[in-house]
């Protein structure tokens, strides 16, 4: 079975007491210790227009119950402003991205995820790790 | 202010044909124009539990909403089974098995809170008390006035709610918590007098509570809640980086 590895990096300086914090994980199917083996690929979006409602992660399409990984980033150039509002089901807000933001998110194929693009000309890129 | 980056590295050598590599880095900044660094944490912290009950890590009412908060999650279990069932609101986002790890963005979207008022009439005398939410305020003025003053007063003391006043003869008392389901008022009409509200009084004083904001729009708050998946001991690490 496939190994994938995801590693969370948290670093700075600055907090008393702060410094880097990593994290690593290999992505494995529910309650096993048989990794993931499927993925929809990087998918890589662009929006001319402001738009509601974008399907990231459409629950009807995967099993449920399972150890399903989602990742979006907001890749448009930064534009201070331009965030990417990410939504449960119907339309629980999540939060924002904001240009160059990232999230990794576990996915158990019961809740749609979508975003909604709040400007003109964003990027947004997403994958999502699942067991079928 | 603080510089946090966060990365993200998502590495295979054979889910997929060509392999996958991806590396992404965020500088963690505020929202809006500014644009400027968070700069505040709860810090890195760990939750254990003992049983299968839901509890919230992070409740919307204590940040500022729409902002560009950012959570992280880890299941610390080693059992491949175990697992926390992560929710925002009602809706389940998904399952963090053991070893797994969460980062993601939060707009801590606040809810509707609860509120009612008590309006206090006719003649309230010295001794008089109006006891709710474990509280007991005995007046030792003999006015309604003084009532109302002295309920005021002991805003500090009651748990789940802030009581302010609203006029000379009328108390609002508004939820601390827009989710605070186990302390709603089971009250249908204006005017109804309540278990949840006991007055004693000497005289003909009488202590009526009317409903501003009903229980049922309550539920609304975007809590970050959290169902381990057994009763033995489980650890969630967890953190928050926020903007005020």
């Amino acid at each position: 079975m496939p190994t994938t590895t995801a590693t969370l990096t948290l670093n700075t300086s600055e907090f008393s007491g702060g410094g880097a914090i990593s994290k690593s994980t290999t992505l494995k199917k529910a309650g096993t210790a048989t990794g993931i083996d499927q993925f929809t690929g990087i998918s890589r979006v662009y929006q001319a227009t402001v738009a509601a409602d974008l399907s990231v992660v459409a629950a009807g399409s995967y099993a449920d119950a399972q150890a399903g990984k989602v990742y979006i980033k907001n890749s448009t150039p930064d534009t201070n402003t331009a965030y990417l509002l990410v939504e449960m089901a119907s339309n629980v807000i999540l939060g924002r991205l904001y240009p160059g933001d990232w999230m990794f998110l576990p996915t158990d194929g019961t809740t749609d995820i979508k975003v909604s693009t709040s400007a003109a000309n964003m990027y947004y890129e997403f994958g999502v790790f699942h067991e079928g | 202010m603080a510089t946090v980056s966060a990365s993200l590295a998502l590495s295979s050598a054979d889910l997929t044909s060509n392999g996958l590599v991806l590396n992404t880095t965020t500088n963690l900044k505020k929202a809006g124009l500014a644009r400027t660094n968070l700069d505040n944490t709860t810090g890195i912290a760990r939750k254990s539990t003992t049983s299968v009950d839901q509890y919230t890590a992070f409740y919307a009412d204590e940040y500022t909403a729409d902002k560009a908060h950012k959570v992280y999650l880890k299941n610390t279990s080693n059992v491949a089974s175990e697992f926390f069932t992560v929710a925002i609101d009602e809706e389940v986002m998904g399952r963090l098995y053991a070893g797994d790890f969460a980062f993601f963005p939060w707009s801590a979207t606040d809810g509707v809170k609860q509120s009612f008022t008590l309006t206090l009439d006719l003649t309230w005398a010295t001794g008089d008390k109006v006891v709710f939410d474990g509280v007991t305020v005995t007046t030792a003025t003999a006015t309604t006035t003084a009532m109302v003053d002295d309920i005021v007063a002991q805003a500090d003391q009651y748990p789940n709610w802030i009581p302010t006043e609203a006029s000379e003869h009328v108390v609002l008392f508004t939820a601390r918590s827009s989710n605070n389901l186990e302390n709603m008022l089971e009250i249908e009409s204006t005017g109804a007098t309540t278990a949840s509200v006991v007055s004693t009084t000497a005289g003909n004083g009488t202590a009526l509570i009317a409903v501003v904001q009903e229980p049922e729009a309550n539920s609304t708050a975007n809590d970050i809640k959290i169902t381990p998946s057994v009763a033995t001991t489980m650890t969630l690490e967890h953190a928050l980086l926020y903007e005020l």
